[in-house]
């Protein structure tokens, strides 16, 4: 599927890279962003989405392509022209500068009016939830604290696009998650477009109503979060978002023949293919009575490995030909019943099954 | 064994410190001395050296051509200095440690070699006269690296991501500047620009080869020293003392430079 554009986007990139001497480090992204939208760009480090981000506020020239933002190319404006704004992951904040002077730096250099500026830090703030904070040097604040001052700092300005590079990288755990909700919040309380880049999946799902992967500079698939993690397009985006098995196999006249030695219909040319599972997409039972149910494959296996995470477990099964899946998600009324060296049947529906590229 | 390698140690100190700052506490000493003769015993305290010095045109020409070498000296070093040290810091560490240390060879060579290359460059190549243009010329071969080598000390630990905030917030090149950079590093202007007027104002050699006629003050000290050995060439050592020290004291402060 095709990323379809949207009725009424705020951001277009076309044919858009960035090269550094010999190699792209962003190549050919074709992307439409929909106005209001909460998109995660996610990817392993490396792989070109910061420099993304940077292209589209203007702190890194593109090679190639173009940028609109609004109807309005932007591409080779400087970034103090563009209607974005960033919060950088080393949150970048102005240290000789009290908490106040860092959020109304923006709005004095515009030449708001004095009474505008105050009304408006106040707001922004309150917004970020740090009110009563204004007249403290940055330096004295925590990591959160400070991050919050950035958000601030850009929220402020009203841009049509907040870009955000990890900017919860540098938190502990519990703070990224309080952080997280916060920016959710924010979102929904100041509307605007928000572009979240990470590398970290849990976040980009957390967040984003919009899932962007990517890879060595390219996009592998964009869409739903669900969507994306429910039905990738390739292997890659498959495991990046999450735990997979894969199942190579060969079809022949529409009968797909899997190497663990199961057989089912599915349409499509003739020839090897390799169909991904979710561990939890897949049910285990410890008798096999259940008859052939329609719909779904039945194989039977070994445990090799227990994993038990409390309120679920997850094993790993040894299929006949020494092919090996993960299972997860086993509840906790049946962990009780399953054992290392146990044998027992694994069952999923058909359609839980998604061709991916090898 | 200890207490004996501890006395011997102390000794070897106690007179390379004598050694040292003695020559300085006999010129400040005698400065105040009322004898004509540098020699003891003291015959009592005076500020006569001091009142000749004052009285003497050529104290005040000499003391107006330092300043007039050493205030231009210490602003253009500040100015060009700074753009150096900013220029490197956009570079990587493999590009801008090179270009450094090329710039910083003049305060490594002999400064005598530094002198004989301005002449000839100064009348054979340039046909600049030689004056107090000159040696403020020669004077920046000097104090720039020092500049940039203490602003690149500065902005070693600058907030770069500061920067490129303030320009995605609005702000031009010149503002971010302005607005970010100059005030988180202006403390290190300060103290480089009072380093490179202290090195200008006692500098010697490139400063007797390329001034032509005239003198500063220390030319003007190796002049008296040749004629007589005066006293009142203690009062100016001891003015001189007392400003080199004093701005390197303020600077070293400012710029928490340590090296």
């Amino acid at each position: 599927m095709h990323a379809t554009a949207p009725q009424d986007p705020i951001l277009l990139l076309a044919g858009l890279g960035r090269r550094y001497g010999q190699s792209d480090v962003v190549k050919d992204i074709e992307l439409a962003i929909p106005r209001g939208s909460f998109t995660s760009i996610l990817g392993p480090s490396g792989c070109g989405k910061s420099t993304l981000l940077r292209m589209i506020g203007g702190l890194t020239l593109p090679t190639s392509g173009r940028i609109e933002i609004d109807g309005e190319d932007v591409t080779y404006l400087p970034p103090q022209k563009r209607p974005t704004n960033t919060v950088f992951q080393s949150h970048g904040l102005f240290a000789h500068m009290s908490v106040r002077e860092n959020v109304a730096f923006g709005l004095s250099l515009a030449r708001r009016p004095r009474e505008e500026i105050a009304e408006r830090v106040v707001d922004a703030l309150k917004l970020v939830r740090l009110s009563g904070f204004e007249d403290r040097p940055v330096d004295r604040l925590s990591g959160g604290q400070q991050q919050r001052v950035a958000l601030a700092r850009a929220l402020v300005m009203r841009p049509k696009i907040l870009l955000l590079d990890e900017p919860l990288s540098a938190l502990d755990l519990k703070l990224r998650q309080a952080m997280q909700e916060e920016l959710r919040a924010i979102h929904q309380d100041a509307g605007g477009t928000f572009i979240f880049v990470t590398h970290d999946q849990a976040e980009a799902f957390a967040l984003g109503d919009r899932l962007i992967v990517m890879n060595k500079g390219r996009i592998e698939q964009a869409g739903p979060p669900g969507e994306v993690y429910a039905r990738p397009r390739s292997r890659f985006a498959a495991e990046f978002v999450g735990d997979a098995n894969f199942l190579a196999g060969e079809r022949k006249n529409g009968r797909v023949a899997l190497a663990i030695g199961v057989e089912f219909d599915l349409a499509g040319p003739d020839g090897p293919l390799h169909l991904m599972l979710r561990p939890e997409a897949a049910r285990l039972h410890t008798t096999d009575k259940g008859g052939p149910e329609d719909g779904r494959l039945r194989v039977a296996g070994n445990i090799v490995e227990i994993v038990d995470l409390g309120p679920f477990a997850q094993c790993v099964l040894e299929l006949e030909g020494g092919h090996r899946i993960e299972i997860a998600g086993i509840p906790r009324t049946m962990v009780d019943e399953i054992a290392v060296g146990g044998r027992v049947t694994a069952s999923w529906p058909e359609a839980a099954m998604v061709d991916v590229a090898p | 064994m200890r207490p004996l390698g501890a006395v011997l140690w102390f000794a070897v100190i106690a007179t390379l410190v004598l050694f040292m700052l003695g020559p300085l506490a006999i010129v400040v000493v005698f400065s105040f001395n009322s004898g004509a003769l540098v020699s003891l015993p003291l015959t009592g305290f005076s500020l006569d050296w001091y009142r000749t010095l004052f009285s003497s045109a050529e104290f005040w020409a000499a003391f107006q051509n330092s300043l007039a070498v050493a205030v231009p000296t210490a602003l253009l070093a500040t100015v060009t200095g700074t753009m150096t040290a900013l220029a490197l810091t956009r570079k990587s560490a493999a590009a801008s440690v090179p270009l450094l240390t090329a710039l910083s060879v003049p305060i490594m060579i002999p400064p005598l070699v530094v002198a004989i290359g301005l002449v000839v460059l100064y009348v054979r190549w340039l046909s600049v006269p030689l004056g107090l243009g000159a040696v403020i010329g020669g004077h920046l071969l000097l104090t720039q690296p020092l500049v940039a080598l203490v602003v690149s000390a500065r902005m070693a630990s600058f907030d770069r991501v500061a920067l490129e905030a303030a320009r995605d917030l609005g702000a031009s090149p010149w503002q971010a500047f302005r607005h970010v950079t100059l005030p988180q590093i202006r403390a290190a202007l300060v103290g480089a620009a009072l380093l490179a007027f202290a090195i200008s104002l006692d500098e010697f050699i490139i400063t007797i080869f390329t001034i032509g006629s005239g003198n500063t003050l220390s030319t003007f000290v190796w002049g008296k020293m040749r004629t007589s050995l005066d006293p009142s060439i203690n009062a100016i050592a001891t003015l001189l003392l007392v400003i080199t020290i004093g701005s390197t004291a303020i600077a070293l402060r400012m710029t928490r430079y340590r090296g």
